[in-house]
């Protein structure tokens, strides 16, 4: 059975002043240090985090007039979500966040236990997997670390932090990480696509933070078709093939799941050609429950918030000749 | 901008009331029972109906109410689950002419509890049935048409519909897994399902509402038991869907509630699809301004004009608000919203004639008293349970209109179809309007 070596991030884990939200809860958790958090984003190629979060030393969980919090994976995962809790003003809004986000799942510091057969509480004994699991999959830290979880972990764990896409030859999508600019249908309101050319490759990223990004591809099709779409990704992700329009409602005529660096290939016309129109193609983080809504940060993150999960994927698509009558 | 309670209600309360619902029994269920769903069928075989009430309650209990007379019920007979029950129906699985239960356990990983009856109103644990994360509700159906029931379950907790395909023993095979919102920024929440032949192929579909988007997801049914789709409509925020015809086109549409503060309004959805297993089309239709909490909505015909009406639960209203459906082939017209108290939350309503005098009556389950509300329905004096199909053939259509004409000028009850005493014009509209449907 392939069980994945614990990373250092527990271990590195320096126990100075606690936060007030795990004091409370008696936790182990520890603040992270400016020192450790510069360290280790040197050790991941990351941005260094937000200048407020290494020089305030207010309380992240209430307001303040400062800016930023002195915990620091708490104040960087707040000050990506809305930059003016950095920039401006730590408001309440800011302090409400944390109260909601700054919760990584206690139950993988503690957990026991192989992670790849269901246990009898929450959590696993190998704290990366844990981590990876349970933002797919809340539950299986916040309930039970079922068959479900186990599942998900032996499904999913063999490649974290380890399937890393190479470099592409293709197109690249135009959205910037959290532009929203090619979100479709996903949202309420309509948003634009980004045109796809049959037979190009596109190389994209997605991100999920509270909500997952949707990326979108029109592919307009000038004769009865039929379209075949390829999907390798360092995520675990979903591929959807739809038609419609936001306004009036869209069909899902197919939709399938990627597991991280292998090869997902989905057809768009079982049982008949599809016919001349648009189609859109949706690339997502995603998994056989649903899709994943959180733990794919847009900048490499210190490793105190679990392994990496990587963003990028490589969509191809290719029209092949109709049926015929 | 949201309309303040008091006007809203003044509004309301201002309106024609065009149905005549009253209270004739409250049966209480226990303190912190906290009731979700109440189901109705003869379960102890004394050929009276019984309820069956889940609830969502620290002690895991749902509960029996024996029917003891027309639109009566004794006391609760209490089962315990071990967990939070939020949906209850009852049939028979295993075809031992005894009525099952499948109740929907609020856990995760979600499970969904077979009791089998064993006759007499007894219930002995039967299978319990791995589903996904806080399955919410349950829906009956041969979906395949191999003759033994199957369970559809939406899953709260994850994006998922389970689907559980019987064995007609009282088993089922493991859960297949329907994605209920593909594509989605966020979690969809499935809450409440329906299974309607939209498509108008014979067989059911299935629609399903994402409280936290605040769409609908319409699965296409196919002949062996597969779904395919979901068709996602535009976002309306949704509490709770329902299905009837509210153009009189022969084909279910939808209605749709919002909850507060971005709901507050019923929305319908009209079926323009092809006929046929054609793609599933469904175009927005008029906007009817409700109340502030609604939360549960059901089809019903309440007045048997032969067009089911809609009846909805409101928390800020403490009761139902009932909308008459006065279509007219090809237009969707509903009445303005009546209101009728009945306690304070009523989570869940079903329509059923309990008194035996052919009129929809309701029962509804009330999660802030922690009872069962029973609504005897005297919008109209006893007459032909068929409504406009006065030959009970399953389609309004000359026959009936022959019948109509044979009964002309005469007292009722046959053929008086909107209650005044005489088969007249009145009563030829509305077996008219009922023609295609």
């Amino acid at each position: 059975m392939h069980r994945i070596a614990t990373a250092g991030a527990a271990r590195h884990r320096i126990t100075t002043a606690p936060a007030r939200r795990w004091a409370m809860r008696g936790s182990v958790l520890a603040t992270v240090t400016a020192v450790l958090a510069g360290g280790a984003a040197a050790r991941y190629g990351s941005p260094p985090p937000p200048r407020a979060c290494l020089e305030s030393d207010a309380d992240c969980f209430a307001p303040h007039d400062g800016t930023g919090c002195n915990w620091l994976p708490c104040c960087t995962r707040i000050c990506e979500i809305d930059a003016l809790c950095c920039n401006l003003v730590w408001d309440a809004f800011c302090a409400e966040a944390a109260q909601v986000l700054c919760d990584p799942p206690p139950a993988c510091f503690t957990g026991v236990g192989d992670c790849f057969v269901p246990q009898a509480g929450p959590a696993c004994g190998d704290e990366p997997c844990c981590y990876y699991i349970c933002a797919i999959d809340p539950f299986c830290c916040l309930g039970r670390w079922d068959a479900v979880c186990a599942e998900s972990a032996r499904r999913l764990c063999a490649t974290l932090d380890t399937c890393r896409l190479p470099p592409t030859t293709g197109e690249l999508e135009q959205e910037a990480c959290q532009a929203g600019s090619n979100d479709g249908c996903a949202e309420n309101a309509f948003a634009p696509v980004q045109t796809l050319r049959p037979g190009t490759r596109i190389r994209g990223q997605v991100h999920a933070v509270i909500r997952r990004d949707t990326d979108w591809y029109a592919l307009d099709l000038g004769a009865p078709t039929r379209l075949e779409v390829t999907l390798e990704s360092e995520f675990p992700a979903e591929l959807s093939i739809v038609a419609g329009t936001c306004e009036e409602g869209y069909e899902v005529l197919a939709v399938a799941h990627a597991v991280p660096c292998s090869m997902l290939t989905l057809h768009a016309d079982i049982g008949a050609d599809l016919a001349p129109g648009r189609i859109l193609v949706v690339v997502g983080p995603g998994s056989g429950i649903g899709g994943i809504y959180d733990g794919i940060p847009c900048a490499s993150r210190p490793p105190d918030w679990g392994p990496h999960i990587g963003r990028a994927y490589e969509l191809g698509t290719r029209l092949r000749p109709p049926t015929g009558p | 901008m949201p309309i303040p309670v008091p006007v809203l209600s003044a509004l309301l309360l201002g309106a024609t009331a065009q149905f005549d619902l009253e209270i004739t029994g409250v049966v209480p269920l226990g303190p912190a029972f906290f009731p979700t769903c109440v189901s109705i069928a003869d379960l102890d075989g004394d050929g009276l109906p019984d309820l069956a009430v889940s609830g969502r309650n620290v002690a895991g209990r749902m509960a029996i109410l024996r029917g003891q007379g027309p639109g009566l019920f004794g006391a609760p007979e209490p089962i315990v689950l071990g967990a939070q029950s939020d949906w209850v129906e009852i049939a028979d699985f295993n075809g031992d002419g005894h009525q099952d239960l499948a109740v929907a356990l609020r856990t995760t990983p979600g499970i969904v509890q077979i009791l089998r009856g064993t006759g007499g109103g007894g219930f002995v644990f039967g299978p319990s049935l791995a589903v996904d994360r806080f399955p919410t509700c349950l829906a009956v159906h041969d979906i395949d048409g191999d003759g033994t029931l199957d369970l559809i379950v939406s899953n709260y907790g994850s994006d998922t519909l389970s689907v559980l395909r019987g064995h007609g023993d009282g088993t089922f095979a493991s859960a297949e897994r329907l994605l209920v919102g593909p594509a989605l920024r966020r979690a969809p929440r499935p809450y409440h399902l329906l299974l309607h032949d939209f498509d108008g192929d014979g067989t059911a579909d299935l629609a399903v509402n994402h409280t936290s988007t605040g769409r609908i997801s319409v699965f296409r049914g196919h002949p062996d038991g597969a779904f395919t789709g979901p068709r996602i409509l535009p976002s309306v925020s949704v509490a709770c869907i329902a299905a009837l015809d509210l153009d009189l086109d022969g084909r279910p549409d939808i209605a749709s509630f919002g909850l507060a503060p971005t709901g507050g309004a019923l929305r319908t959805f009209r079926n323009v699809g092809e006929p046929g297993g054609r793609p599933l089309r469904f175009e927005p239709g008029p906007t009817v301004l409700m109340g502030l909490w609604t939360w549960y909505l059901v089809a019903a015909d309440l007045d048997r004009d032969g067009r089911d009406d809609l009846i909805a639960s409101d928390a800020s209203l403490n009761g139902l608000l009932l909308l008459k459906n006065n279509a007219v082939p090809g237009v969707i017209t509903l009445g303005p919203p009546q209101p009728v108290p009945t306690g304070l939350f009523p989570r869940m309503i079903r329509p059923i004639d309990l008194f035996g005098d052919c009129m929809r009556d309701l029962v509804l389950v009330d999660i802030a008293t922690h009872a069962v509300v029973v609504l005897r329905n005297r919008t109209l004096p006893a007459g032909p349970c068929a409504g406009p199909d006065l030959n009970s053939d399953g389609a309004v259509d000359f026959a009936d209109l022959l019948i109509l004409l044979g009964l002309w000028g005469g007292p009722g009850p046959a053929g008086d179809l909107d209650g005044d005493g005489t088969v007249g014009l009145a009563d030829l509209l509305i077996l008219l309007a009922a023609w295609s449907a």
